[in-house]
């Protein structure tokens, strides 16, 4: 018995007490209580001359996913970097770069920005929304206005983005997984030029039919666990055109529950069903299916264009000999071709800005000399003697170059910088990957889900995955194609179409 | 005496096996790391060969300045917050084992709450951002000072010492403390061992902690270190990609994991003989007279 | 006695108990008060606001809900019916092998898997499972039967975890269990030995009892953990043709939570499983004082 009253007295002292705190343990408050200023526009400071340089160098305190400056190559960088302010544009400042522990960046950036330490320049790679919800991420579009390079090499998709999520800023190239496949196997085939000429879904059908049996690969396709990776391929072929489309009423449905989608899978199923579509796709990961595409048990594998492709090539290349260049394909093209509707709501990732920094302005001017040709010059190319050596006044690339370099701010297609460039940045296959994407480019008409509809949206979309691998693998048979439409709505799907129509007949 | 024969060839035979079920994956994962690079792919799950000798992998592993470094900041870690453990760890055990004390009902459901309740991290980082403690070895060291799990075990551990022997030392006097240190502790060895390795493997193995609270690179401890080299980074956004990691050499990508487990692991396997001396049988032995 | 009595009595067990206790206060009562963050949202400017049950009422909501849940029950129940006797099996068949050199061999390796990080046994198990080129079904070819796809079957994913799960810690586990054996006295085994009693017998009648105090303390604390049923496995096995049936409580806190940044879910979420395990722990530690005499202390 005095147990059990101890325990009664111990709950109810600690319930007590959480419940009734409301003063919060945990800031150590010296950032100011105004949490709007984000809406405010930032006064205009003749931000387009270059200030005189001050006599103290500004400190931005900057944190930068694997960034840090124990590595010699970034020391250096940030140095030149540095160096290069100064001298071109007048700004005198000094990165102070907040060392992360790395791993898992989007958690301990989370710790760090939780606990109310904020640099002035944040990367993000998720968690931003929580963050600009707090009014602590500055609005870019007043700065973007003003800016001498940067409006100039904001791409479409940046533009409409930074519309409707003005905090973050990532100026690259749009980059959907595009399908590589053997340069040899390809010319190998009779079925490869035809799909090359046409490629239509029956095209590809016959492609990976004949890989496989020619028994050059196991199996023809292969992806890393889930649809997202083939829905590049073929989404649009079969009528996939954005997020929500119109239905026979005129009213908008979601992509997934549509005849379209309903054609997509009889295709999925088929491909499976005859071995062309890996039939343990569904335990692959991005090492595995990788690895599948090196040995050669899988001929067709997506990959993200640019930087990726060519690491693939590489690969590909040093494993199977020089033959075993890769090739792009094209999207698959039926109803309509494409890599998909483009996801125009915010991006995904960039480079955001303190709202309650001291020096806003000054960081946008860094980012906005980076955008500029002599930004461009030493963020793209590197540093002379060590990624390019000059010959005839052309930058030519060394092997450094292409095992160590990545840009880390700004990559418009259009390279512009003050030293004109001899070959590319990237090998061929990869640069067509950059390129073929921009001639299909459409906005998406997809939606941030409201919070209260946040479970509701992770149901449907298991109750998708389900039903989706199940016709794929064949455990349902399509006709059930309806079921899973109702289960659909049943589960919270018919809330979310009213809304949807609500938002996006407005 | 055929009976005995054959149900000790059944209890080795099972325990072979299992045996074999948990050892196979491991020489496998050995194999895969001392497999060179352009044979690595090749390997599959029950390769206990390597196809192509090769110690690249350990070479690169090996080689990188902070390795050392990670270790020796893993053993400093590891010793002292076992040492702790043990300590804080013992003395709750005694003093709720087997006294009836004033309250100790409400401590004991104290630490149950404390068991089951997983505050959460921010909770938890704010705490130890408000001790000043961020960027502190002290900070992992006091990072469950006391794992009530194993104060319970422990507890247990010290309630299966004969009664008999305690009443006889309190007779002749003795009071808690030596009841603590001269009796309990030397005949819970084979416990204390056993909750020493578990501490032990949970400081060397902690990776998440380390990783959220440590950020100066030579504090690192050596899980964090080795997590480094099989990070996939996302090629578009970093700088010196993980091939200029290695010096230009492609490395397997399975080969690295393999071999960042190995290296983790051999320490302990060299701890664990040192513990088997403690489980040695009759630890009760001549302490209490038939 | 009075309690001043008392109190003056057992001081020194107050100065033994007063560092562990002032560590639990400063690292985790004072955190768990940071637990009231299930009830607000967290701001990293100014005062965090209070919303009250609104995050319990997400995470509740949902039709999933219900299914994550079953599942947890589910999937905690069969490790706990299966995969809780096998250290104990374990340790007391260690324990009759009388040749050192084997039974050194054995418990050094017998702990290792549980090393291996959920990503690696993941991997593994995946190859291992393997439809077409995994050991398992190619040994259940050899006797006959077809091949089957673990990994993806619903009928048996469950199965899987709770296998994998033993495969892992089944030799770790038992490590708590040989320490207890060691205190056994080998007088009474050699009692036995002369009442005519067997391998078997001893195992069952002296080993076995003897542990009693130690596989009730272990028991009931690992109910405490009834709800938790193994984040990092579920999250590395998983795949899409299985959500439904091992979709556990974490899981879907995870997804739910990286959408809107995690916290405040899953302190929720860690509330709701902290005060499950409560009941179930002191729930069964005072059924089972009652039923053997044994609990948790």
């Amino acid at each position: 018995m005095k147990n059990v009253k101890s325990l009664i007295c111990l709950i109810a002292m600690i319930l007590v007490v959480t419940a009734c705190s409301s003063s919060n343990s945990g800031n150590s408050g010296t950032t100011t209580s105004n949490g709007n200023e984000a809406s405010k526009p930032a006064t205009t400071e003749g931000s387009k001359e270059t200030a005189a340089p001050s006599a103290d160098p500004i400190t931005i305190r900057t944190v930068i996913k694997d960034v840090s400056l124990s590595n010699p190559l970034y020391a250096q960088y940030f140095d030149a970097l540095e160096a290069a302010l100064l001298e071109d544009a007048g700004l005198n400042v000094n990165f102070e770069l907040v060392e992360m522990a790395q791993g898992s960046y989007a958690e301990n950036l989370n710790l760090l920005l939780l606990g109310g330490d904020v640099p002035d320049l944040i990367y993000f790679q998720g968690g931003d929304a929580s963050i600009a919800e707090q009014g602590l991420l500055e609005d870019l579009r007043p700065h973007i206005e003003n800016s001498k390079y940067i409006k100039n090499i904001m791409m479409e998709h940046n533009e409409k983005r930074m519309e409707s999520y003005p905090y973050l800023l990532w100026i690259k190239p749009y980059t959907p997984k595009v399908p590589v496949v053997r340069t040899d196997w390809l010319n190998d085939t009779t079925s490869g030029q035809a799909l090359l000429n046409d490629p239509t879904p029956d095209n590809y059908y016959n492609f990976l039919k004949e890989l496989v049996s020619s028994g050059k690969s196991k199996y023809g396709i292969t992806v890393a666990g889930d649809l997202a990776e083939i829905n590049f391929i073929f989404n649009e072929a079969f009528g996939i055109t954005s997020t929500w489309m119109k239905n026979s009423e005129g009213k908008y449905e979601y992509s997934l529950i549509s005849q379209a989608e309903k054609d997509k899978l009889t295709y999925y199923n088929k491909l499976y069903s005859e071995g062309l579509f890996d039939q343990e796709y569904l335990t692959k990961q991005w090492d595995t299916k990788e690895d599948a595409f090196y040995k050669g048990d899988a001929a067709l594998v997506t990959g993200t264009a640019g930087k990726v492709i060519d690491l693939y090539e590489s690969r590909m290349v040093e494993l199977n000999g020089e033959t075993a260049t890769l090739t792009a394909l094209p999207p698959a093209k039926g109803v309509s071709q494409g890599f998909g509707a483009v996801d125009v709501t915010k991006e995904s990732r960039g480079f955001a800005i303190s709202s309650i920094s001291e020096n806003k302005d000054v960081v946008f001017q860094v980012l906005d000399y980076l955008a500029s040709p002599e930004g461009q010059t030493l963020d793209r190319l590197g540093f002379e003697g060590q990624h390019y050596n000059l010959e005839n006044g052309k930058a030519v690339f060394t092997d450094a170059f292409y095992s160590e370099w990545i840009a880390s701010f700004w990559e418009p297609v259009e390279l512009n910088t003050t030293i004109p460039v001899e070959g590319a940045l990237l090998g061929a296959t990869a640069q067509t990957t950059l390129e073929m994407p921009t001639q299909y480019f459409k906005e998406d008409n997809n939606f941030i889900i409201p919070e209260q509809y946040v479970a509701t949206w992770d149901a449907l979309t298991n109750v998708y995955k389900e039903y989706a691998t199940d016709f794929i693998t064949g455990k349902k048979p399509l006709s059930d194609f309806s079921k899973f439409v109702d289960a659909w709505y049943a589960n919270g799907g018919q809330d979310i179409t009213n809304y949807a129509n609500e938002l996006l007949n407005k | 005496m055929k009976k005995l024969d054959i149900s000790k060839i059944v209890i080795y035979l099972i325990l072979f096996l299992f045996s074999l079920a948990v050892l196979i994956p491991i020489l496998n994962l050995l194999a895969i790391s001392l497999t060179d690079a352009s044979k690595a792919h090749l390997m599959n799950g029950l390769d206990i060969i390597p196809k192509q000798f090769s110690l690249a992998t350990y070479q690169v592993l090996l080689n990188n300045p902070l390795i050392t470094g990670g270790i020796l900041n893993s053993v400093w870690i590891t010793v002292a917050g076992t040492v702790l453990n043990l300590v804080l760890t013992s003395l709750a055990a005694y003093v709720v084992a087997r006294n009836n004390f004033y309250g100790k009902g409400a401590v004991v459901i104290f630490l149950i709450i404390i068991m089951v309740f997983e505050p959460g991290l921010i909770p938890e980082y704010l705490l130890v951002k408000e001790l000043n403690l961020l960027n502190t070895y002290t900070a992992l060291i006091l990072y469950k000072g006391v794992n009530v799990y194993y104060l319970f075990i422990m507890m247990r551990y010290f309630q299966d010492v004969p009664e008999e022997l305690l009443e006889a030392a309190k007779i002749d006097g003795a009071g808690h403390l030596r009841l603590y240190a001269q009796i309990m502790i030397p005949l819970s060895k084979a416990g204390l061992a056993t909750l020493g390795l578990f501490y032990g493997v949970f400081h060397w193995n902690e990776y998440f902690r380390s990783m959220i609270y440590i950020t100066a690179q030579e504090k690192w401890t050596l899980q964090v270190v080795l997590r480094q080299f099989v990070i996939r980074q996302d090629n578009t956004t970093i700088m010196g990609g993980y091939e200029n990691m290695f010096g230009g050499q492609m490395l397997d990508f399975a080969s690295l994991q393999a071999g960042t487990i190995i290296i983790a692991i051999v320490p302990l396997l060299l701890l664990y003989p040192f513990i088997l001396k403690y489980y040695t049988k009759g630890t009760m032995e001549g302490g209490v007279k038939d | 006695m009075t309690v001043l009595r008392k109190l003056r009595h057992d001081w020194i067990l107050y100065i033994m108990l007063a560092p562990p206790l002032a560590y639990f206060v400063i690292f985790h009562l004072i955190p768990i008060f940071g637990m009231r963050l299930a009830f607000q949202d967290y701001r990293i400017v100014g005062d965090n606001v209070w919303v009250g049950f609104k995050h319990f009422d997400v995470l509740f909501s949902s039709p999933a809900f219900f299914t994550v849940i079953k599942n947890t029950l589910i999937i905690s129940t069969m490790k706990m019916v299966f995969g809780f006797p096998v250290p104990i099996i374990l340790a007391i068949l260690v324990n009759e092998v009388a040749n050192r050199f084997y039974r050194k061999y054995v418990q050094s390796i017998i702990y290792l898997p549980h090393f291996l990080s959920w990503v690696v046994i993941a991997g593994i198990w995946i190859g291992l499972l393997n439809p077409s080129e995994g050991a398992i079904n190619l040994i259940s070819n050899i006797f006959g039967a077809s091949s089957i796809d673990y990994m993806t079957s619903k009928d048996h994913i469950r199965w899987v975890f709770v296998v994998s799960e033993i495969w892992r810690s089944a030799g770790w586990d038992s490590i708590i269990y040989l320490a207890a054996i060691m205190k056994i006295s080998p007088g009474l085994y050699e009692a036995a030995k002369i009442d005519g009693a067997n391998r078997l017998q001893s195992m069952l009648y002296i080993t076995l009892p003897q542990l009693y105090g130690t596989i009730v303390t272990v028991f009931i604390l690992n109910l405490g953990f009834f709800m938790s049923a193994g984040f990092d496995q579920v999250f590395n096995m998983m795949n899409d043709s299985v959500i439904s049936v091992v979709d556990i409580l974490d899981t879907y806190v995870y997804r739910i939570g990286i959408v809107n940044g995690q916290f405040a879910y899953s302190t929720a979420a860690s509330l709701f499983k902290g005060v499950i395990g409560i009941f179930l722990i002191l729930g069964t530690h005072f059924t089972s004082k009652k039923v053997t005499g044994n609990g948790l202390w």
